[in-house]
């Protein structure tokens, strides 16, 4: 079983109710993640990349949202079918998440140190003493500075991007198998931003965790991913390896994130702005859902919808340009 | 800390100032001594000379601000004036004496305090324990029907005033069960056994409100990034609400609660005038049957130091739940400005007010035509509904107010609550449409008593029951001659279904016009603050502190004691009371206005102020307006209620709710039950509010930009 993937998310599909009708914010995404990989997960705002993240954390905000469907293999265990305390048991000890602005993600009425704690102790039996210490030493290897006396402070004692490497130590700090890093540089200077992805490559190596990041920064992903997906209303339009990807961007929607032209230096440069937006998950075009806003759209892609296939190894595309 | 704490302090004073001078301008400027003399010697008939020797007991004959004459030692002293006085007596915690007994205030005070301490400290503390808990609870349950029955009952118990829990409940627990003895008191710990009930009814009368601010506050909460946060890791559901959640949400908690310990020496006025516990609530009630203006000044005085004392506190117990001091106020050099402008403010407006009273007192013509003022109501009554058809005119054209109506009217229940205020409305319009069509008309009649009674004078000897045929208590029981009555009549024949439909008019004219006061001043000053900024925004947030720190009822109370009850002075006295709150809205949402682009576009082409404000800024605002109105409007009414008990609501001949309740009280007690009276007023009243709030609640949620997304 050595192939077989760490994590496996099979059509997950992810809805809303919403006053404007069922909002299908993530419809049908399937990917795999292996042992201490990097998958960048990459789209324009409101694709459905945190609800994505959600769903694998099995956090989607309930009643109003609700998986319509599919299956999250993490290990050989089907994480949808847990129960809650199975769920919540998972949580943070085997997947762990950061998110976009570590400023309002932390408790503002505790101190760092505490809430690193109260992780621990959650999953570990550790005495108050015992898990004092890790805490202290995950800060330091976070690269906080001083982290004896970090561990006493509030959150807003911190900068932001000691508060984001506070953040990463608290989702580290029980050696989770996965961590989701949720946009975890947005927030931050750009000075502060590759500090931060240095940071989250070091330990990488050091715990041998996977990694799916959630960006929309291209940079970012040319500089830390082994593999891309591609994201857009709620699909995924295409999959491959961050070089093939880069180097060969297949599908329009892609294409239309790079810029009309390839160019071979991409660290650093932002998605370009396609013409129009995403439409609102509530309505999304019927068959093609690029087709809106697609220069090469033909008949067919309004009418049906295009099914991944693939165009090179392990490169796969939604997209009838490509049969 | 400590530095904290001072500066807290340091930043009272002006405000301690400023609250003196009120006080000074309520109880010496708004109204003419000879007025309240006569007042308060009216039950004995004054002669000039009484009067006279009144205004020299009191210190009222001597000058307003600077004493001029020249004395028999032929040296003149200035400062021998009222304004002098007054601040002499308030900072040196001298309060002088009862014009009512001659007792020294003082002494009042502390004999009445302890009382009022052992009814309300126990209260509070149990109370604060009971609603956190079941706050709790009830979040904790949240989205399950727990969570929805929990919302509905708080609703029902928030539109119950304080006044009908306590007859209620006296009447069960003493009368019917007889668990406790209905009133009274005893010295020591002896005054247990006449704690509890109004314990009880303490908790219980505040259950409602405060359960649903709790809730709303950890659900608020529960939303945030880091309750997210801590499901990632792995946190109990459970762990999450009652640690991290309970936190963050005993900030604002605290905050009100904290708050409201000023008011726990004050004792609570109805509670302890009906259950006969002699605190400060009961001497205060005294005070007001007595118009003894120095306890009810010394009152208000030393409350507001005691909630500028509970402000400081609050603070400093935020510091402790809350790791984030900051420091938030203008700079001390910024505040001369302001605090001088604040008294000019207040100065002048005393002195505005004392000048319109006093007209009204040398021209009784004038006083006549306020007596009959038909025509006028009339033309108001008209000018209103054609305000209100224009701005409702106004609103169709914009798309989103449209929207807005559209999601109302989504909502069943909702439209049924708009049905209930329109069919209440039509009934008080009915009311307000009044002439006098013969000579023998001794005032003009409404078409609501042209429809329901033709002939004026018409009404039964005495009580009847609901529906009855014959007369209550006459023995032996006479046929009635008027017919049956739909809910039977009081002690004095009146027909109360009938008493009951009058009673619409006047609350609905106390909620409408005490909005149409407070929102010109409360938008003037709101809008003006958030836009201009600066000194003009320290002077308003000054004023709107200073306001603040008064506690609502005693400035409600000294108000009506010093103007006199009537419908006019009431609502007058409601919006000096109740601007603040919309006011401060006003001025957070100009700020966010003023720097969106298209306010900023309109500033560079050139558009003068006021059309902005007037085009740009007001028509963003009115959405809170309006929100502001509905659900302020149930807290008139009620509070109608509380003043009428009183004895200082709108004056005797205007039917009211309130009025009927306050007469229907000891009828309880009779045998058989006089019970309809109370229970339609009630069910009135009741009826209303619940329709405004549910109604406010659904529009709320409809225009709220925040709540309209997703
Ligand atoms: N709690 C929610 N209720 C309703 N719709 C939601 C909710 N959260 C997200 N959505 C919808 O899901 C879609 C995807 O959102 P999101 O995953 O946050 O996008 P991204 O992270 O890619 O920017 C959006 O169209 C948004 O409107
Ligand atoms: S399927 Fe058609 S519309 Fe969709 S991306 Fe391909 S070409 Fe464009
Ligand atoms: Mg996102």
């Amino acid at each position: 079983m050595a192939d077989r993937p760490l994590l496996e998310a099979r059509n997950l599909r992810t809805y809303f109710r919403t006053r404007e009708g069922i909002a299908r914010a993530v419809d049908g995404v399937s990917f795999t993640l292996a042992r201490g990989e990097t998958l960048g997960l990459v789209g324009e705002s409101g694709c459905g990349k945190s609800v994505t993240a959600l769903t694998l954390m099995q956090l989607v905000p309930e009643p109003a949202g609700y998986l319509a469907g599919g299956e999250i293999v993490l290990d050989g265990d089907n994480l949808v079918l847990f129960t809650p305390r199975q769920k919540r048991e998972m949580r943070g000890k085997r997947m762990a998440m950061v998110f976009q602005d570590p400023m309002t993600a932390l408790n503002p009425v505790f101190t760092i140190g505490s809430q690193i704690v109260e992780t621990i102790r959650q999953h570990r039996k550790a005495t108050r003493h015992e898990a004092r210490r890790r805490a202290i030493e995950m800060l330091e290897r976070v690269g906080i500075p001083l982290p004896e006396q970090r561990f006493g402070e509030y959150s807003y004692q911190l900068s932001g991007g000691m508060q984001q490497r506070a953040m990463i130590a608290m989702a580290l700090c029980c050696q989770p198998d996965i961590l989701i890093a949720d946009e975890p540089t947005t927030a931050l200077d750009v000075t502060i931003q590759a500090q931060i992805l240095d940071l989250l490559r070091a330990l990488q190596k050091e715990f041998g965790m996977a990694i799916l990041l959630i960006t929309h920064n291209l940079g970012v992903v040319a500089e830390m991913a082994h593999r891309v997906s591609v994201m857009y209303a709620g699909k995924i339009v295409e999959s491959a390896p961050v070089d093939a990807l880069f180097r060969q961007p297949k599908h329009p929607y892609t294409i239309g994130l790079f810029g009309s032209l390839p160019s071979r230096n991409w660290r650093g440069r932002r998605l370009r702005a396609i013409p129009g937006i995403v439409p609102p998950a509530t309505q999304f075009p019927s068959g093609c859902r690029f087709c809106t806003r697609c220069e090469k759209a033909m008949d067919v892609c309004r009418r049906e919808e295009p099914a991944l296939k693939a165009v090179a190894t392990s490169h796969e595309t939604a997209c009838f340009l490509y049969p | 800390m400590l530095t904290y704490v001072l500066q807290r302090i340091l930043y009272a004073v002006p405000i301690v100032v400023l609250v003196a001078l009120v006080t000074f301008m309520l109880f010496f400027m708004v109204v003419p001594p000879e007025v309240m003399a006569r007042r308060h010697l009216s039950a004995k008939n004054p002669t000039r000379e009484d009067i006279q020797n009144w205004l020299e007991k009191h210190g009222y004959d001597k000058p307003l601000f600077v004493n001029l004459e020249t004395a028999n030692g032929g040296q003149t002293r200035y400062a021998d004036s009222q304004f002098v006085r007054h601040l002499r007596s308030v900072f040196l915690f001298d309060f002088g004496k009862s014009d009512q007994t001659g007792e020294p205030v003082r002494d009042i005070l502390l004999r009445h305090m302890g009382p009022s301490l052992m009814l309300m400290v126990p209260a509070f503390i149990l109370s604060l324990f009971l609603d956190i808990a079941l706050a709790l609870l009830i979040a904790y349950c949240r989205g399950t029907y727990v969570d929805r029955w929990a919302l509905v009952a708080c609703v029902l118990l928030m539109a119950v005033p304080t006044l009908v829990y306590i007859i209620a409940g006296q009447t069960l627990f003493s009368l019917v069960l007889r668990l406790s003895p209905i009133a009274g008191w005893d010295d020591g710990l002896q005054a247990a056994k006449f704690l509890y009930l109004p314990i009880v009814l303490a908790i219980l009368a505040g259950l409602g409100g405060s359960i649903r601010f709790y809730r709303t506050v950890m659900l608020e909460e529960l939303t945030r990034d880091y309750v997210r946060t801590a499901r990632a890791k792995g946190s109990r559901e459970s762990r999450i609400l009652f640690r991290d959640v309970l936190k963050n949400a005993m900030i604002p908690i605290l905050t009100s609660a904290v708050m409201s310990i000023p008011f726990l020496f004050l004792g609570s006025l109805l509670l302890e005038n009906f259950c006969g516990i002699p605190g400060l609530g009961s001497r205060l009630i005294d005070a007001i049957n007595a118009s003894d203006f120095a306890v009810i000044r010394s009152l208000v005085f030393l409350e507001t130091l005691l909630f500028i004392l509970g402000l400081v506190l609050t603070d400093v117990s935020y510091t402790l739940v809350n790791p984030r001091v900051r420091f938030e106020g203008t700079p001390l050099n910024r505040m001369v400005v302001p605090v001088l402008l604040g008294a000019g403010a207040v100065l002048a407006a005393g002195a505005l007010v004392r000048t319109g009273v006093r007209m009204l007192h040398r021209a009784p013509d004038a006083g006549h035509l306020m007596q009959k003022p038909w025509i006028l109501e009339n033309l108001v009554t008209a000018g209103v509904l054609a305000l209100g058809l224009f701005l409702l005119h106004q609103a169709c054209k914009r798309a989103y107010w449209r929207e807005a109506f559209r999601r109302v009217a989504q909502n069943r229940l909702a439209l049924v609550a708009l049905g209930v205020v329109g069919l209440y409305t039509a009934a008080g319009f009915l009311d307000s449409i009044s002439w006098k069509d013969a000579a023998t008309d001794l005032r003009p009649r409404s078409l609501l008593d042209r429809v329901f009674r033709r002939d004026a004078e018409r009404r039964e000897r005495t009580y009847s029951s609901p529906l009855a045929l014959e007369e209550f208590t006459g023995r032996p029981a006479r046929p009635l001659e008027n017919g049956p009555h739909l809910l039977g009549t009081d002690s004095t024949g009146e027909d109360v279904f009938y008493l009951t439909l009058k009673g619409i008019r006047t609350a609905l004219m106390i909620g409408l016009f005490t909005t149409l006061l407070i929102i010109p001043i409360a938008a003037g000053m709101g809008i003006a603050a958030g836009y201009f900024r600066g000194w003009v925004d320290d002077t308003v947030q000054l004023l709107a502190t200073l306001m603040a720190s008064i506690p609502e009822i005693l400035l409600l109370v000294a108000l009506m004691t010093v103007l006199d009850r009537g419908l006019p002075q009431l609502c007058f006295a409601l919006g000096v009371t109740s601007w603040v709150g919309l006011c401060r809205l006003l001025r957070g949402e100009t700020l966010k206005l003023r720097d969106l682009e298209y306010v900023q576009a309109a500033e560079a082409l050139g558009i003068t102020t006021l059309g902005i404000l007037w085009r740009h800024v007001l028509p963003n605002v009115m959405h809170l307006i309006l929100i502001t109105f509905v659900l302020r409007f149930s807290a008139l009414v009620m509070s109608e209620v509380t003043l009428s008990y009183l004895g200082i609501g709108v004056g005797p001949g205007t039917g009211s709710w309130g009025t009927m309740i306050d007469g229907a009280r000891l009828e309880l007690a009779r045998d058989p039950v006089i019970w309809w009276n109370l229970a339609s007023a009630f069910g009135a009243m009741f009826l209303l509010v619940l329709s405004f709030n549910y109604f406010g609640d659904v529009l709320r949620d409809a225009l709220d930009p925040r709540l309209r997304e997703r």
